[in-house]
């Protein structure tokens, strides 16, 4: 497990067992009791600069956020006491200003952090400028270009400056940038977003690269999320009309996509590299599982998401997901003997399995009046994943697994006996009965689950 | 290269890609023709970045085909149309649709087709968007549908910007 770092390279957890350990060392008088404060001291002020250099972070990039989107909306409310000329002026000297004060707070001052946001208010104000130019001029041609033109204008900042921030920021553009364009789609014409969907694969590809390189967790989630409008536009580019295709095999990408990326998570966790993304992607993975299974064990939902016709590119999608999460959890697995591996190898059981019960799925959506049946078989593999989780977070020291198992079998209790039970009594009675049955089952769900917590951060029950 | 160097030239790059923008359309209004053309119909959205504003149709966002010269052919979406226009009174109205950009002196504007239909074309122009100050768009909405007309500057590559809407 990938645990919450501080910008000294401890975990909070480490740190606190390093404390603890240091005390002790001078309880058993292998150090003096001066030395072991000396020591507890440097780390304790070591945490607490972390601490202090964190916040400063927050505030800068928010300061800069702030500011942005201020001037943003100043320039967007149009008032005409400032001439055309005198707005475009202000934006450009503005944007040298906020460039050069960044520069100069980073690197010259040393107010590393600060000058960063300030760089970042920069590549704001950029963008700002372009839809001022389009405002200034009355120019309605093709609305999204101008949100491209914003991430590429950019970039050169952002390869010198290897700014986190404005990572995340080009991720976001590039998102809104295809949104942009599918809004722009008219007449049902998707044939211009193709070509764009296709531009973006480039564009992707060198942000996963700087993702890749930079190595922060949070840019890798932003950037999951951005490959995922990717997807869903590529998607729209190629099959036009979404709505008239079959939800349930649409839904399907979205649940292979999220098993690969969870078996990915678990070749992080194994390997040297980045294993800090190893968290990031297990948490939207088992979010996307445990949201398509807990929708599907609705008939109702099943029955809804069959209608729809089918189209063979969106099966192929799936296919790839499945292939790459597959071929993934095999090469994990088929590396066992490696000591690195072993605590992902259980948890890659659960995707293989998960993989097999994706086809029967697409199969299920496929059939006519399967919906029933597919209720049914949801809720048992739901059952299934839920004991999975648990049994590996537990066996393999992962609390995250055991807490993500508990909340959905909280989640789908609450729901079945909502389900099952409302029209059987009196209404009165099933809230008492309900509410019992919380109480008892909450108490012994707690004590479960701490025992189950116990183990998995000792390290696991093997 | 020094950082500070390729830092000032990362700068550069984005200042001189929004002085380009406003240059060429500068440009473009300075040395462009003014003409006068019909607005049958006005409408107020607003746009999150660039503020409220007037979606202008014009007359000759659609194009009867049947009463217009043209060869443009296959009618496909997102095809470059050149519309040859031709002065009636005030008003400037289009003569001539075409393919290719028309030669000589006529005055002419470039297009997109939107759609097609048997008989008629619709063609946007890029000046369909009219910024205003905020909350004065439903004003400017007025002013259009009474005077039902919007001053429009037309370089000599085809490229409209607009220029006012008349008082009167």
């Amino acid at each position: 497990m990938t645990e919450e770092k501080t910008t000294s390279g401890l975990s909070a957890a480490t740190l606190k067992w390093l404390l603890a350990e240091i005390q002790s060392w001078a309880v058993e008088g292998l150090i003096a009791q001066e030395a072991a404060d000396k020591l507890s001291e440097r780390y304790r002020s070591t945490q607490a600069a972390a601490g202090r250099a964190k916040l400063v972070y927050v505030f800068g990039i928010l300061a800069a956020l702030l500011l942005g989107t201020g001037v943003i909306l100043f320039f967007a409310s149009n008032w005409d006491y400032i001439p055309r000329y005198g707005k475009l002026s202000i934006v450009c000297v503005a944007l040298v200003a906020a460039y050069y004060g960044g520069y100069s707070l980073r690197y010259r001052m040393g107010y590393e952090i600060i000058g960063e946001a300030v760089i970042m208010l920069g590549t704001i104000l950029f963008g700002s400028g372009i839809f001022l130019v389009a405002q200034a001029f009355h120019i309605s041609a093709h609305f999204p270009n101008g949100a491209m033109l914003w991430m590429l204008g950019i970039v050169p900042i952002l390869l010198l400056t290897k700014s986190k921030p404005i990572l995340a920021e080009v991720t976001i553009i590039f998102g809104t940038w295809l949104c942009l364009e599918v809004a722009s789609v008219e007449f049902h014409n998707y044939s211009p977003l193709l070509s764009r969907a296709f531009i973006g694969i480039f564009f992707l590809g060198g942000i996963v690269f700087l993702i890749y390189r930079m190595g922060e967790r949070a840019n890798a989630f932003v950037g999951v999320l951005a490959f995922n409008v990717w997807l869903t536009v590529f998607l729209i580019a190629l099959i036009g009309d979404i709505d008239l295709v079959n939800g349930g095999h649409v839904l399907m990408i979205y649940f292979t996509q999220a098993i690969a990326l969870g078996a990915l998570g678990a070749l992080h966790r194994g390997g040297e590299k980045r294993p800090q993304f190893a968290g990031v992607y297990q948490y939207i993975s088992l979010a996307i599982i445990g949201a398509t299974l807990f929708t599907l064990t609705f008939p109702e939902a099943c029955e809804e998401l069959s209608s729809g016709s089918g189209v063979f590119i969106v099966p192929a999608f799936g296919f790839v997901f499945l292939l790459a999460a597959v071929l993934i959890s095999l090469k994990i697995l088929g590396g066992a003997g490696d000591e690195k591996n072993v605590s992902s190898n259980e948890e890659l059981y659960i995707y293989l399995a998960l993989s097999a019960f994706s086809v029967l799925l697409y199969l299920l959506f496929s059939a006519e009046g399967a919906y029933v049946f597919m209720g049914i078989a949801t809720n048992l593999a739901l059952f299934a994943f839920i004991i999975g989780l648990i049994m590996v977070g537990y066996r393999n020291g992962l609390p995250r697994l055991v807490n993500f198992g508990i909340f959905l079998f909280a989640l789908d209790f609450i729901t079945r006996y909502f389900d099952w039970c409302w029209d059987l009594m009196p209404e009165s009675l099933f809230f008492i009965a309900g509410g019992l049955i919380l109480l008892i089952g909450g108490i012994a769900l707690e004590k479960q689950r701490k025992k189950w917590l116990l183990k998995a951060k000792e390290g696991g029950a093997k | 290269m020094k950082f500070p160097v390729k830092f000032a030239l990362a700068v550069l790059l984005q200042v001189a890609c929004l002085t380009g923008m406003i240059g060429y359309k500068y440009i473009s209004l300075i040395t462009g023709t003014v003409v006068m053309l019909e607005v049958p119909r006005p409408k107020d959205p607003r746009s999150l970045f660039s503020g409220d504003y007037v979606i202008i149709y014009y007359a000759i966002n659609n194009i009867d085909l049947k009463s217009i010269e043209n060869d443009i052919g296959q009618c496909d979406y997102d095809k470059t149309v050149y519309v040859t226009l031709e002065q009636h009174g005030e008003i400037w109205a289009p003569a001539r649709v075409s393919n290719n950009k028309p030669g000589g002196q006529a005055i002419f504007i470039k297009g997109k087709i939107d759609s097609c239909s048997d008989n008629s074309a619709s063609i946007s122009y890029g000046i369909e968007n009219y910024f205003v100050p905020e909350n004065t768009g439903m004003a400017m909405e007025d002013q259009l549908r009474s005077v039902r007309k919007a001053r429009v500057s037309i370089d000599a590559a085809g490229q409209g910007t607009i220029v006012d809407i008349p008082e009167k």
